[in-house]
């Protein structure tokens, strides 16, 4: 018998649907007939069960079906899509053209490579560039970049030059293939006075060992294009001044410096007078 | 001493015709042909239930057509993966129900502020349908009043259960469809419905006993 309510109130539900084994079905039938409470509360179990299946059913609209149909058969997004496109053809089709066109030269002209500043400027002078401070592998750059467009041909050989050179700071040997030494030898004083190497010495006619800072030695390199065909290398072994004298120069121009060993050979045998 | 009261037959029966599996069978398998005109009798048929089940999951009559006929069109899309052996009515109802769970979760995911209409009573949630979303088929004389306010009383109170406890009493106690075929809707083992089943009753007259005092 069940004595407790709780338990029993507990239980209404499965024994309205005839869940319980039969010993707690009987237990539960002899409760509800003792207690008053209880069986109050089943009565209103009952009762809510019964409201839930008397609630009113929404309504179904009158064209419900209709409107699936419609739904049905209207065109899928495959289908809007080409109509979206497509139609009118011969309002859509020229006006989508000229949008691609515009589209294409949009992406083409933002993505287009940039012309080389000598291009735009083509009127910069090396003289110029060596007035702007920089690291001396930017200027190096900046210096070839800046040579007037005239001298394409020379810009090209500089930049081969550049790329041949050892890095600022290492001596370097220069050898000038020459036709006619005399000649190249008078056009290496002409450039060397005009760059004004800090120190210069002049061991022989065709031998110049040079101290010069390391914006003036590409200038010196564009004196020597124009002389004759260069071989550039390491310097393999350091003259004894060498060391001083670039402590002396780096001081000077409080920038990386140069020693250049210059020599000038003759494709034929004149010697220089 | 009173008789003591009488339990319930085992199984409660909807008051409701049930509409035939084997018949449903017939009018798939031509459907799944094109037979339009099959599909339409299948509409027919379930279009009430479909709606009635849409509404009790959203609480709002308007979302639940719309539901419906979007479930309808999965259906009419979805027949030729449905397997004709199994019940049409348990598939529909999944598809229902699915599009429901996806349109609260919407709903849930784009909630703005929250609004109180002075109109609904005090503790009302956010989402309780109000009032007048169901068009009265009966507006009966003034001795239906106090019947009606009961209704709304039960319709309010199974909007309140969670989602759970408010599909199985949607699907047993209101539209009357035995233990099986429920537990197929809901993917869920029978004794998962049975038990929330007795849940949301122990709720819904805990909440029908506090308003009605």
């Amino acid at each position: 018998m069940i004595q407790d309510c709780r338990a029993c109130r507990h239980q209404l539900s499965p024994y309205l649907e005839g869940e319980l084994p039969p010993f707690e079905k009987q237990a539960m039938y002899a409760h509800l007939a003792a207690c008053s409470s209880c069986s109050a509360e089943f009565s209103a179990l009952k009762g809510m069960l019964v409201g839930l299946k008397e609630l009113p059913e929404p309504p179904v609209p009158a064209d419900f079906r209709q409107a699936v149909w419609r739904k049905i058969d209207a065109p899928g997004w495959p289908e809007r899509l080409k109509g979206w496109l497509l139609e009118p053809w011969y309002v859509k089709i020229p006006a989508e053209a000229l949008a691609v066109t515009a589209v294409a030269f949009l992406v083409i002209y933002v993505f287009r490579p940039e012309a080389p500043p000598l291009m735009e400027t083509g009127q910069a002078t090396f003289d110029a560039f060596m007035a702007v401070p920089a690291a001396p592998s930017e200027r190096k750059q900046a210096s070839l970049k800046q040579i007037p467009i005239s001298s394409m041909l020379a810009y090209e050989k500089i930049m081969a030059v550049a790329e041949a050179s050892p890095p600022a700071g290492v001596p370097v040997h220069i050898r000038v293939q020459v036709e006619n030494l005399a000649l190249a030898a008078q056009k290496v004083a002409a450039a060397l006075q005009e760059l004004q190497p800090s120190e210069t010495e002049h061991p022989s006619p065709a031998r110049y060992h040079l101290v010069l800072p390391e914006e003036q030695y590409l200038r010196l390199m564009e004196a020597l294009l124009e002389i004759g065909s260069l071989e550039i290398s390491a310097l393999e072994t350091t003259l004894p001044d060498f060391p001083r004298l670039l402590r002396q120069e780096r001081k000077r121009s409080r920038g990386p410096a140069r020693l250049v060993v210059l020599e000038l050979k003759s494709a034929s045998t004149s010697p220089i007078p | 001493m009173d008789a003591p009261p009488e339990a319930f037959p085992a199984t409660l029966e909807s008051s409701r015709p049930e509409a035939s599996d084997v018949a449903d069978q017939e009018l798939v398998h031509r459907a799944k042909q094109g037979d339009r005109g099959a599909f339409d009798q299948l509409m027919l048929r379930h279009q009430q239930g479909i709606i009635s089940l849409a509404y009790r999951m959203l609480g709002n009559y308007d979302e639940a057509v719309e539901l419906a006929q979007e479930a309808f069109f999965r259906m009419w899309r979805g027949l030729p993966c449905f397997r004709e052996e199994a019940a049409f009515r348990t598939w529909a109802y999944q598809i229902t129900l699915n599009l429901a769970r996806h349109r609260r979760r919407w709903h849930a995911r784009h909630r703005t502020a929250r609004t109180v209409s002075l109109d609904a009573p005090a503790g009302a949630e956010e989402d309780d349908p109000p009032a007048s979303s169901v068009p009265d088929p009966a507006p009966g004389p003034r001795e239906e009043a106090g019947r009606s306010e009961i209704q709304e009383a039960v319709r309010r109170a199974v909007a309140q259960l969670p989602v759970p406890l408010r599909t199985v009493t949607v699907l047993r106690d209101i539209q009357g469809l035995p233990y099986e075929q429920i537990a197929e809707i809901s993917e869920e083992r029978i004794g998962t419905i049975k038990s929330r089943l007795h849940r949301a009753r122990a709720i819904l007259k805990t909440r029908l006993a506090q308003v009605t005092r």
